[in-house]
């Protein structure tokens, strides 16, 4: 890794290699661009490093449960409810090593690998459209969107022919329909569910959700269809999910321009007042504290919403005291996330003779219903989706239980009644208050400062889990489930991990970090395509859109670089 | 088997005459006793020798294999070592304790001397509830252990629902069971949303 040579001016740097990096990587790449590509953790090789993607539940030492030995190094990353599993605990980063504090708590879930949380991410992926492109501009709610859907629109196309989604069109003009391969089916009970919902409501839908998951017979270089395992977040030895690692990194290496260097913490972009551009980077070797600078004519910052945010704020200088293109005082505010862990679960009568096959790694998805039209009233602004599914229960439906003897142990061979749950996920709207800084205090193991949260869900956000719990109760009292309960459980954001905002994209560099083609207002060849640049946060999972952005920023500064501005 | 090979040396160890518990363990002490096929990292013998017997009597052996066959106490005994939270840890001592003295005040005797048939009348005597009283019993464990009156039946109900909860995890999870008896398809290839149970069989093991 040494050996990769500092004094070479290259075209690009892209910093991070998540789901936008990777991105950044390919089309930059494909451009004819040479490209370092940096990377804070370590490697990671499509499929012979995914070390869990085909063990079973009996192989692990505790059949997946965390020890406590592990469990005191990622107290954080816990907060999840799932990741630090020993299926995949790898991949998500060492609270010790990693340190971050909280003015008010936050849960940063990270990945630090080749890759990133794409290894890990939930795959769904949603358009948004011009109801979330438009509505802080119509309702005065912090800066506008630069853009619109017609902008970003070839964009989405462009990366779903790429990466893959199965799903089903439904012509909705909030949730534009995009380039799928088949859908999934739902199975029986959710089936009934969306029979039901069509008859009870006229304007809710319930579909299979859009998935970065292999269907259809779309050939796809290196990746094959989806086997039904339900394992992605192991990484899969089939491709069959949309990665950095098993896509677009790949495709990147095969232009034999890109150069990947794992290891490299970036800690500053170089500035130079003169040319009123970035020069470069400079990182430390995680492994050696080895201190380098690496030179390119286009930076990418895709290290994720609050790493390059936090690498911006770090890179101070006479012109940028409070961070690289900070001219507005914005960056590191309007942090944003999901939240979700609101909803109803039930229970189904009948269905008794009917199961399923294959494990499905995917939910079923409710657009968004409330606040479509500008005459709706309710407590809130914006609104929310569900994401759930059915299943018929397992041996855990016992656990409730003082049963006890043979005949349990034989009834539990068997499939058990069926049961459904769904929980919403919501906007939230972007609070100037709600932000990271720097903490100068607490350093981590390389000497550079950490991250202090300062963020919190307000009235708006909690107005609206009021209507989440109601309606999911509802539409599964109107579908004749049984057992409906209602739940809304403590969410803290961070926890959806769709962490976005702190260095927003806007008309107005007096209001905004970034302009409409994803370059510092003030600092042209920096362009930030990951979380941090997102204005609002729709409901949306957002990881579609990060690439599209990437991808549509990519062309333009190629175009840039082409045209000699830079 | 293991498990009727214990359940011999059971045997054997019960033909003891009772004292006070404390004279009992000298007594004992000198005596053939029930020997673990294991080492236990958390338990001591005497834990570990309930522990078994609850297992077996939660999971037995029948026409399919038992939980004792599949060494599921030596598993609950590695989880109360490396997983569980030491609160949970010193609350399932605390049950043991209680849950041993209730054995020893029924049935007049020491725990190491307690037969199949003596623990199962004392553990009905908190599982063989009415479907509502189950319910009591979980709501009981969902409170804090400062807010308890009666701490005893609290630590005993936690100590019996770890075992069986642990049991349960272990046997369902364990390879034997999960590729012999369950349905298992590392890869199926495909996703059916809709198909006759008939054609499926048993619950899915992954």
């Amino acid at each position: 890794m040494n050996t990769i040579d500092n004094t070479e001016i290259y075209d690009a740097i892209v910093i991070g290699t998540g789901i936008s990096g990777g991105w950044a990587a390919k089309e930059l790449c494909e451009q004819g661009l040479k490209v370092l590509v940096l990377e804070r953790g370590r490697m990671v090789n499509h499929i012979t490093d995914y070390p869990t993607a085909t063990v079973d539940p009996w192989d692990f030492k505790y059949r997946g449960l965390n020890n406590n030995n592990d469990a005191k190094t990622q107290l954080k990353q816990e907060r999840s409810g799932y990741v630090t599993q020993d299926k995949s605990k790898h991949w998500f980063v060492n609270d010790l090593e990693h340190p971050y504090s909280e003015t008010k708590r936050f849960d940063w879930i990270r990945g630090y690998h080749v890759g990133g949380r794409s290894i890990t991410w939930g795959r769904q992926c949603l358009r948004l459209s011009d109801l979330d492109f438009e509505a802080n501009k119509k309702e005065n709610i912090a800066v506008d969107w630069p853009i619109r859907y017609k902008d970003i629109a070839p964009w989405y196309d462009k990366v779903e022919e790429f990466i893959g989604v199965s799903g089903e069109k439904l012509g909705l003009p909030h949730l534009p329909d995009g380039i799928f391969s088949p859908p999934m089916d739902l199975n029986c009970v959710e089936d009934e569910f969306r029979t039901k919902i069509s008859k009870n409501y006229s304007d809710r839908y319930l579909t299979i959700g859009r998935f970065a998951n292999l269907t259809g017979d779309k050939v796809h270089v290196g990746r094959s269809k989806c086997m039904y395992r339900n394992r992605c977040i192991r990484g899969c030895p089939f491709g069959a999910y949309f990665s950095s690692n098993s896509s677009t990194l790949p495709a990147a290496q095969r232009t034999g321009n890109m150069t990947l260097r794992p290891h490299s913490i970036v800690h500053k972009i170089v500035y130079d007042t003169q040319k009123k551009l970035a020069t470069g980077v400079e990182i430390i070797d995680s492994e050696s504290h080895e201190k380098i600078t690496f030179s390119a004519k286009i930076i990418f910052c895709c290290a994720s919403t609050v790493a390059s945010t936090a690498i911006l704020l770090n890179s101070t200088s006479k012109r940028f005291p409070n961070g690289l293109g900070n001219d507005s005082g914005e960056l590191g505010h309007n942090l944003m996330d999901h939240h979700f862990k609101v909803g109803a679960t039930a229970t189904i009568e009948g269905f008794d003779d009917k199961f399923y096959t294959g494990r499905r790694p995917a939910s079923f998805h409710i657009p968004r219903f409330r606040n479509l039209k500008e005459t709706e009233k309710h407590n809130f602004l914006r609104g929310y989706s569900f994401q759930g599914s059915a299943s018929r229960t397992g041996w855990s439906r016992a656990i409730k239980e003082l049963s006890f003897g043979a005949d349990l142990k034989e009834e539990l061979f068997k499939p058990g009644p069926w049961k459904i749950g769904m929980t919403g996920f919501g906007e939230c709207l972007p609070y100037h208050e709600n932000k990271m800084v720097l903490n100068h205090k607490k350093l981590n193991e390389w000497g550079l400062p950490t991250v202090d949260f300062d963020c919190e869900f307000k009235e708006n956000e909690k107005e609206m889990r009021k209507d989440m719990m109601q309606e999911a109760v509802k539409m599964f009292k109107a579908a004749g489930f049984k057992n409906v309960a209602g739940y809304d459980e403590p969410c803290f954001p961070g926890n959806a991990i769709h962490e976005m905002g702190t260095a927003r994209m806007g008309r107005d560099p007096k209001t905004s970090v970034l302009n409409k083609n994803n370059q510092l207002h003030s600092v042209l060849n920096v362009y930030v395509t990951d979380g941090a640049c997102m204005t609002s946060a729709a409901y949306q999972n957002p990881s579609l859109t990060y690439m599209a952005l990437t991808a549509r920023a990519a062309k333009h500064a190629v175009d840039q670089l082409r045209n000699k501005k830079f | 088997m293991k498990r009727r090979e214990l359940l011999k040396k059971t045997a054997l160890a019960s033909g003891c005459i009772v004292a006070t518990p404390t004279l009992l363990e000298l007594l004992v002490s000198c005596q053939e006793q029930p020997t673990l096929s294991w080492k236990p990292l958390f338990l001591d013998k005497k834990q570990a020798f309930v522990v078994e017997n609850l297992v077996d009597l939660i999971l037995p052996a029948s026409s399919t294999v038992g939980a004792l066959e599949l060494q599921i106490p030596k598993f609950i005994d590695l989880v109360l070592n490396d997983v569980l939270p030491k609160n949970e840890q010193t609350i399932f001592i605390k049950g043991a304790q209680f849950f041993h003295h209730k054995f020893e005040a029924m049935f007049n005797k020491a725990v190491l001397e307690g037969s199949k048939d003596e623990f199962l009348t004392l553990l009905s005597k908190y599982f063989k509830l009415s479907a509502e009283d189950q319910k009591n019993v979980f709501k009981l464990l969902e409170k804090d252990e400062k807010s308890i009156e009666n701490i005893e039946l609290y630590v005993i109900y936690k100590y019996l629902t770890c075992i069986r909860y642990y049991t349960l995890f272990g046997y369902y999870t364990s390879k034997e069971v999960g590729t012999e008896i369950l349905n298992y398809n590392p890869v199926p290839g495909e996703y059916n949303g809709c198909v006759p149970v008939s054609e499926v069989g048993n619950s899915s093991s992954i």
